[in-house]
């Protein structure tokens, strides 16, 4: 494992400057969502009132590059900036997205004139992508020692095929983006911490593994919670000194029971767009701190957290400072 | 250059070839993810390819490589697994089943979606992470496998022969690798260009092309990898020079170039 004293030493100069949502028009009640993929009501029942679910944002008409796009067209710290973007990173929880050698990734860079970026997807980390993807991000930048440069990251991610759409008896998948400006240096979101547990014994295919997916579920918390800490230790805070917790929004179950074990106030959790964005994949980080910054919940100061984790397994946290 | 610098270079590569094929190729999810990734698109499936089973598990084939590349069992921190075309099993993190067999169980992840570049922008994450503080050993994976399971938008090159390749990146003495990328669309002055760097190198630098890269007559230290594996090809030939690389060797120049995107790489050992 990656010495946890050396990550906490050099994230704690990346910085998220600035952030921006997509959130598709279309909002489907998981039931609309259930009858088309073929939930049965018992599953949809599970869903509803014990996870807590309702509504997901899909673009049933647009592709993966549109997604993408929308969430990059709302960032308007990027204008004039294009220059400045040395990485563009898509965060992504399914390796293969479109159809090879189609690549959205570099018809975004095309688009927006990233003519100086090198653009990659990182995955294979499910949906705690995206916090893999900021500490890379800011790996990269702090070792090319050019203050000035900057990094994109974008996620979010298309509901293509069956895998990407339900969990069994976890989840219900949309299709919201996001777009975030990483800085080797900022004084805006800056990154304490960052801690990355994985579990590859959870290798596999849950769907068709109801054993598999019974241990998972079993490990689920206590490897979130030991995550958790473990961020917390690298940037020397306790969990009293977290302002907010910025889940993923694979359900609101499970944040709950993570809370009361944790003791943590369940009040201080960002669990609304559970309800009205559902699990874009990656991308849940970003639309949870733009929730948070722009609801006032986050003062100067404040630290927070952001958790997320996914099949695979891997379990990941990291420490902000607002 | 300080007594005390230590960089991470790429010291030992193991590369094989693989026939035949994995049962994740028969396993009818593959037709499912790739009917559904496609259909958007309006581009059939090989229907012959996937009733034949043919192509070949990344894992699968990257996981008995780690004895060799890794002899004495030294534990790595960080596993980046690096892919151009699709595996068989397309929705899978095979970069963690891929740590399960590796000494260290290393923290993993994969890249992609930057062609032939791919490979080089998984050895400059793990030089980033080194010189970061996030690592101590990385061993950087990059397959490729021959099948793609449906007709793509626009003709492209696929391997020939699936095929894996371990490279193994340590702290050594003095100064590390160094990895660079830049945007060229044209061949020839890709080509051009990394002759030039192989000759500020000095005399006894050597040169490995990519096999899309090489043109004409090649100078004295320049050798091109074998056509036919668009990914691999130029890491299967540095596993073999690194292999018989004598004491006292001059630097090595590794160079690749993508064509779809416009990409020239290279990387640097001293």
């Amino acid at each position: 494992m990656c010495d946890p004293q050396s990550v906490g030493i050099l994230t704690a100069v990346t910085a998220l400057e600035a952030v921006a949502v997509h959130l598709p028009p279309r909002l489907e009640p998981i039931e609309d969502v259930g009858a088309r993929i073929g939930l049965t009501p018992r599953q949809l029942r599970l869903f509803r009132r014990f996870h807590g679910l309702d509504q997901v944002r899909l673009d049933p008409d647009g592709t993966l590059l549109d997604l993408l796009d929308a969430a990059v067209r709302a960032l308007p710290e990027l204008r004039g900036n294009e220059h400045r973007i040395r990485y563009l990173l898509h965060a992504r929880n399914t390796p293969v997205a479109a159809p090879y050698p189609i690549n959205p990734l570099h018809q975004l860079q095309e688009r927006f004139g990233l003519t100086r970026a090198d653009a990659f997807t990182v995955t294979q980390q499910a949906c705690a992508a995206s916090l893999l993807a900021v500490d890379l991000a800011g790996r990269l930048l702090a070792d090319d020692g050019d203050p000035s440069a900057l990094a994109l990251v974008v996620a979010g991610e298309k509901t293509f095929t069956r895998d990407a759409q339900v969990l069994p008896e976890t989840t219900i998948f949309a299709e919201a983006s996001t777009a975030c400006l990483v800085s080797p240096d900022g004084d805006r979101n800056r990154v304490l911490s960052y801690a990355v547990r994985q579990r590859p014994e959870f290798y596999g295919r849950p769907a068709e593994d109801p054993e598999l997916m019974v241990r998972y579920q079993r490990e689920y918390q206590p490897t979130m919670i030991e995550t958790v800490q473990a961020a917390l230790d690298q940037a020397g805070l306790d969990l009293s000194d977290i302002a907010l917790l910025l889940p993923h929004n694979v359900n609101q179950a499970s944040w709950r029971m993570i809370c009361r074990q944790l003791g943590y106030p369940v009040e201080q959790v960002v669990l609304e767009n559970v309800l009205t964005v559902g699990h874009s994949f990656a991308a849940d980080a970003f639309i949870n701190l733009r929730t948070a910054t722009t609801g006032g919940a986050l003062r100067p100061g404040d630290h927070y957290l952001i958790a997320a984790a996914g099949i695979g397994a891997t379990f990941a946290a990291m420490v902000l400072r607002h | 250059m300080p007594a005390e610098t230590r960089g991470l270079r790429v010291t030992r590569a193991v590369a094989a070839g693989f026939d035949g094929h994995s049962a994740a190729a028969l396993h009818p999810d593959l037709r499912v993810f790739t009917g559904d990734l496609v259909r958007p698109y309006g581009l059939p499936l090989r229907e012959d390819l996937l009733t034949e089973g043919a192509g070949h598990d990344y894992g699968e084939m990257a996981a008995g490589l780690f004895a060799q590349a890794l002899p004495g069992g030294e534990p790595a921190d960080l596993l980046i697994l690096a892919f151009s075309s699709p595996d068989v099993r397309p929705a899978a993190p095979s970069s963690l089943r891929l740590s399960r067999h590796c000494p260290g169980q290393p923290t993993a992840f994969a890249v992609c979606d930057q062609g032939s570049a791919t490979a080089f922008a998984a050895l400059r994450i793990a030089a980033a992470h080194h010189r970061t503080g996030g690592c101590r050993r990385a061993v950087i994976v990059l397959a490729e496998q021959s099948a793609l399971h449906h007709r793509p938008a626009e003709p492209v090159e696929l391997p020939a022969e699936h095929r894996a390749v371990v490279l193994v990146c340590e702290e050594a003495p003095g100064e590390g690798m160094r990895v660079r990328g830049q945007a060229e669309p044209d061949g020839v002055q890709a080509l051009r260009s990394v002759l030039d760097e192989h000759r500020r190198l000095g005399p006894g630098a050597r040169l490995l092309l990519a096999a899309d890269l090489a043109r004409g007559d090649l100078p004295d230290g320049v050798e091109a990898a074998r056509p036919g594996q668009p990914f691999t090809g130029v890491w299967s030939l540095l596993a073999d020079r690194l292999a018989d690389r004598l004491p006292g060797h001059g630097p090595l120049l590794v160079a690749d170039h993508d064509r779809r995107l416009g990409r020239l790489s290279t990387l640097t050992l001293p």
